[in-house]
């Protein structure tokens, strides 16, 4: 429900991504990320913070570090005084499940149960289920909704938006290699399970974990009328009490470890045996880009072209974090799964298509914000990108450079000229003539008026040119 | 045992509510609806996924409504008990 956002204005405003939960909203006050708490609220932090499972939970690294903050604040979105406020370790760069590949949403939602499951071992439960409360710093999911911890009583009143948000796609991503991104960037609160019923189809219906979950809560869902909380009553009376909730967090967590996806071939994931970079080459782009790395303090690093991380993980050293995205959903799973195995842990791997980045949505398009404008890198990689962009989806070159600037940062680009190889195969698929401004003196020139260049290098036997550049201002 | 109504229509959970719920559900549900609406059936499932001893739960708890449910007989004989229920408490109340 609350993801403290980097970009917003420093001034106490409330985030717009944590207004739903009238006892708990995060805001930002002079680089603090900040937790307001109402006096139901502040009870429930208190019990949480005396639980064995405050201590277990911060040890595992599984939620932020978190003080109690004395300073003075503004009211609440609902115009009332906090009855108290907790100060948050801030997540690095926030991002979005539509952002991540299958294996960082199903980690994603095992670290959610497996908070859950902490909490419920001291007799407390988590409000809400939404998949938005799990962050990553790198590889590492971190729980972020400490306004979510409440005394357990009954069922898990989170379930059914953990499994809109989590389950639903993660089901249909391993059981019908329907891709969850769409899924999730098409509405904030994910697939209704009866929308998720219509798909899972006579046998479809019993692949594992689909007639529990998606099935008989879309029947009971058309079916029953009661309100939920006396339902809950009735349940409670009946025995559904914690226990019962303890085994649906071990059962969910099961079923989601099992699902895995198919593995194919995608359109990139040969790319780096396919390109044409020769040793020598491939290892001045290295010495280029490592250098621009170290040059600077180490700060944040946008990796745009991921492609299989070579380069990420490269700078990683030099960075507080890297942010690696690249379109190709497979090579970023195998990146993340890579990452998540052997390190470095400080980068985070994301599937973005440039030429169509996560927009602004839920309430106001601002609940979640576009990918821009959650990107403060330090310095930008773009390599062997631009004529991906320019020739591959037609963007105009100044366009194109135009955007670099946009990030406000240093830049290590790359140009491949348009008797490359790689980009003769881009040509190759459009009518003759078109980008006939693709050349290099011309970008040239684009770069001269936005950016003030501190080095350039040819690639040696290579029709390439690799320039990093500061933001002329 | 818990006042189950059962809804053979298909039509969003919220437009049926309003139509059949008694008007003490229909305030109860508007005073209860708190920060986060759980979903009466995905309470129900969310147990159901819980195992052995949640399946015993639910039908401790709506046993003769889910047979109900998926049997028109069973439906009918429940809706008519009700009924019968339902008029001897206005004869009562006469």
């Amino acid at each position: 429900m609350s993801a403290p956002e980097g970009s917003r204005p420093d001034g106490g405003a409330p985030d717009p991504a944590s207004y739903r939960d009238p006892d708990s909203a995060v805001f930002r006050l002079d680089g603090h990320i900040l937790r307001g708490l109402s006096e139901r609220g502040a009870t429930d932090w208190d019990r949480f913070e005396r639980s064995a499972a405050f201590p277990t939970l911060s040890d595992a690294c599984l939620i932020p570090r978190t003080t109690s903050f004395r300073g003075s604040t503004p009211l609440s979105p609902r115009g009332t005084p906090w009855s108290r406020v907790i100060e948050h370790e801030p997540i690095s760069t926030i991002t979005y499940p539509y952002e991540w590949p299958f294996a960082m949403l199903r980690d994603a939602a095992i670290t959610e149960l497996e908070v859950l499951r902490t909490a419920l071992d001291d007799g407390l439960t988590l409000k809400d289920g939404t998949i938005y409360n799990v962050q990553f710093e790198g590889t590492r999911p971190v729980f972020i909704d400490l306004g979510s911890f409440a005394p357990a009583e009954g069922p898990w009143p989170g379930y059914r938006q953990f499994c809109e948000t989590a389950l639903f796609p993660l089901l249909m991503h391993a059981h019908l290699g329907f891709s969850h991104l769409p899924l999730l960037r098409g509405r904030i609160d994910g697939v209704p399970a009866e929308q998720a019923r219509t798909v899972f189809r006579g046998r479809r219906a019993w692949k594992r974990g689909v007639f529990r979950n998606v099935v008989l809560q879309a029947a009971l869902q058309r079916r029953l009328t009661q309100s939920s909380e006396s339902m809950k009553r009735d349940l409670a009376k009946s025995g559904a009490n914690l226990d019962i909730a303890k085994a649906t967090a071990k059962n969910l967590q099961k079923l989601v470890s099992r699902l895995e996806v198919s593995k194919d071939r995608s359109v990139w994931s040969d790319y780096r045996t396919t390109c044409t970079y020769t040793s020598e080459s491939a290892a001045m782009k290295r010495a280029f880009v490592e250098h621009a790395a170290r040059g600077g303090t180490p700060g944040r690093i946008l990796d745009i072209g991921a492609n299989d991380g070579e380069y990420s993980v490269l700078v990683a050293p030099h960075a507080t974090q890297v942010v690696a995205c690249d379109f190709d959903e497979l090579v970023v799973d195998r990146l993340y799964r890579r990452l998540r195995a052997e390190g470095p842990a400080n980068i985070v791997p994301l599937v973005i298509d440039l030429t169509d980045p996560s927009p602004g949505i839920g309430w106001d398009n601002r609940e979640r914000a576009p990918w821009q404008q959650r990107m403060r890198p330090d310095l930008v990689l773009a390599l062997a990108l631009v004529h991906h962009l320019s020739i591959g989806a037609n963007v105009p070159l100044p366009m194109v450079v135009d955007w670099l600037r946009h990030f406000d940062s240093r830049v290590v680009v790359e140009f491949v000229d348009a008797d490359d190889p790689q980009s003769q195969r881009l040509l190759a698929n459009k009518p003759p003539g078109l980008f006939a401004d693709y050349t290099r003196k011309r970008f040239e020139e684009l770069l001269a008026s936005r950016f003030v260049e501190r080095r350039r290098a040819e690639v040696p036997g290579q029709p390439r040119v690799l320039y990093d550049l500061d933001p002329r201002t | 045992m818990a006042d189950w109504h059962v809804v053979r229509e298909r039509r969003p959970p919220h437009r049926v509510a309003a139509r059949h719920l008694t008007p003490e559900q229909q305030e109860n549900t508007v005073q209860t609806l708190g920060y986060l609406d759980a979903g009466t059936g995905s309470l129900i499932a969310s147990v159901i996924v819980g195992g052995v001893a949640g399946i015993a739960a639910v039908f401790k708890t709506f046993g003769r409504n889910i047979v109900a449910m998926f049997s028109p007989s069973k439906r009918a004989a429940l809706k008519a008990e009700r009924e019968a229920a339902a008029a001897a408490a206005a004869a009562d109340a006469g």
